[in-house]
C-alpha cells in the first residue's frame, strides 16, 4: 500500500514538472514604450500565456537602427511596440514573419497590416508639456500654436528627442513637414531649434526633466504623462490648435 | 511583430491573439494609449486628440532623407 502511493506521489511530481516545462516558454523582445510601460506589458503577458518575456528596452529610433544591422539574423522573436516607421519598413524588407490573427477580428483596419506583418497595440501622439512652476515663476502662459514655441523668450528653456535617435521624433518631425508643407516646415524646425537646450535620446524625455524644472516646455510623447500626473509632478499638457 | 528566424512562432502567436482582446486595450487605455479597441482613455477622456494628417509609408520612406537634412541643417548631438 504504502509503496503504491509513493509511486502515485512520485507520478503527480513528474506530471507537475513535465506540465511546468510545457509552459514555460520565454521569448526576447525589443520593446519601444517606457521601461514602466514595457514592464506592465510583460506582466500582462506572463500572467496570461505564462510566457515569460525577456526585454530589451531601446528608443523606437535604436530599435529600427538595431534591425537594419542585424537583419536577417536578429537577436529577438519579437518586437512589441515600434514606431509605425519600423512597421512598413519590415514589411517591405520581409522582416516580419506574417501572421493573421483570429484575435484581432473586428478591429478598424488603419491598426493592422492586412497581411498580419505588423498590429499597431496602441497609438501614442505627441505633446507639449510645462512645468506649472516655472511657467508661473516666469510670468508665461501655455502656449497655444506650436509656432508659439519659436518666439526668443524660449530660447534655452525647450526640450525636444532628437529624430536621429527617436522614432517619436521623426514622427514629430514628418507632423510638422506635413501640416507646413517642406519649405515652411524646414524653416519652422529650424526656427525651433533655436530655442532647443538640447535634443534628448528618448521620445519621452523630455517629460521627466520638464517635470523635474530642469527646463519650462518639452514636446514629448503622450505616454508618460499620465504616470507622471498620478505621481505629482507639476505638469501641465496640451495640444496645440494645429493638432498632433 | 514576429521576426523572421524565430523558433518560437507558437509563443509569438499567442502573444499577437492576446494583445487583441479588449482585456489589453484596456489596460493600454488606462494608461493613456488610444486603443484598436475602445476603451476609456486615462489621458484623453472621451474626446481623443485633433490629428494632423499624415502618410504614414511616406513617414517611413522620407526618414532617411529627412536625417540627411536635419544633419546639414540643424545640431545633431542628442542626450
Amino acid at each position: 500500500m504504502k509503496g503504491k502511493f509513493i509511486a502515485v506521489v512520485v507520478a503527480a511530481i513528474f506530471s507537475v514538472v513535465l506540465a511546468g516545462s510545457a509552459i514555460a516558454e520565454d521569448i526576447n523582445a525589443y520593446m519601444g514604450t517606457s521601461p514602466d510601460n514595457n514592464a506592465k506589458i510583460a506582466k500582462f503577458i506572463k500572467d496570461k500565456t505564462g510566457i515569460t518575456v525577456n526585454q530589451t528596452f531601446q528608443s523606437f529610433g535604436e530599435i529600427e537602427a538595431r534591425m537594419k544591422a542585424e537583419a536577417p539574423n536578429f537577436n529577438a522573436d519579437m518586437v512589441i511596440g515600434c514606431g509605425s516607421s519600423t512597421g512598413f519598413l519590415a514589411k517591405k524588407s520581409g522582416w516580419a514573419v506574417p501572421y493573421v490573427s483570429p484575435a484581432w477580428k473586428g478591429v478598424p483596419e488603419v491598426f493592422l497590416d492586412a497581411q498580419g506583418n505588423w498590429y499597431n497595440i496602441a497609438n501614442f501622439s505627441f505633446v507639449l508639456v510645462a512645468n506649472k512652476d516655472r511657467l508661473a515663476k516666469a510670468g508665461y502662459k501655455m502656449p497655444e500654436s506650436w509656432k508659439d514655441l519659436t518666439d526668443p523668450k524660449w530660447k534655452g528653456e525647450i526640450l525636444m528627442p532628437s529624430p536621429l535617435s527617436s522614432g517619436t521624433a521623426n514622427m514629430m518631425r514628418f507632423s510638422f513637414l506635413a501640416l507646413y508643407g517642406d519649405d515652411d516646415g524646414w524653416k519652422f524646425i529650424e526656427a525651433l531649434d533655436k530655442n532647443i537646450a538640447y535634443y534628448t535620446r528618448s521620445g519621452n524625455a523630455p517629460t521627466d526633466l520638464v517635470g523635474r524644472g530642469e527646463f519650462i516646455l518639452g514636446i514629448t510623447s503622450d505616454e508618460n504623462v499620465k504616470k507622471r500626473l498620478d505621481d505629482g509632478y507639476p505638469l501641465l499638457w496640451s495640444i496645440p490648435k494645429e493638432g498632433t | 511583430m514576429i521576426l523572421k528566424g524565430t523558433k518560437k512562432l507558437d509563443a509569438c502567436k499567442k502573444i499577437i491573439d492576446l494583445l487583441g482582446g479588449q482585456e489589453f486595450s484596456d489596460l493600454m487605455a488606462a494608461i493613456g494609449y488610444v486603443t484598436p479597441r475602445p476603451a476609456p482613455n486615462a489621458l484623453y477622456g472621451k474626446t481623443l486628440p485633433k490629428y494632423i494628417k499624415l502618410d504614414l509609408g511616406k513617414a517611413s520612406d522620407d526618414k532617411a532623407k529627412n536625417n540627411d537634412i536635419w544633419k546639414q541643417k540643424l545640431r545633431t548631438d542628442f542626450k
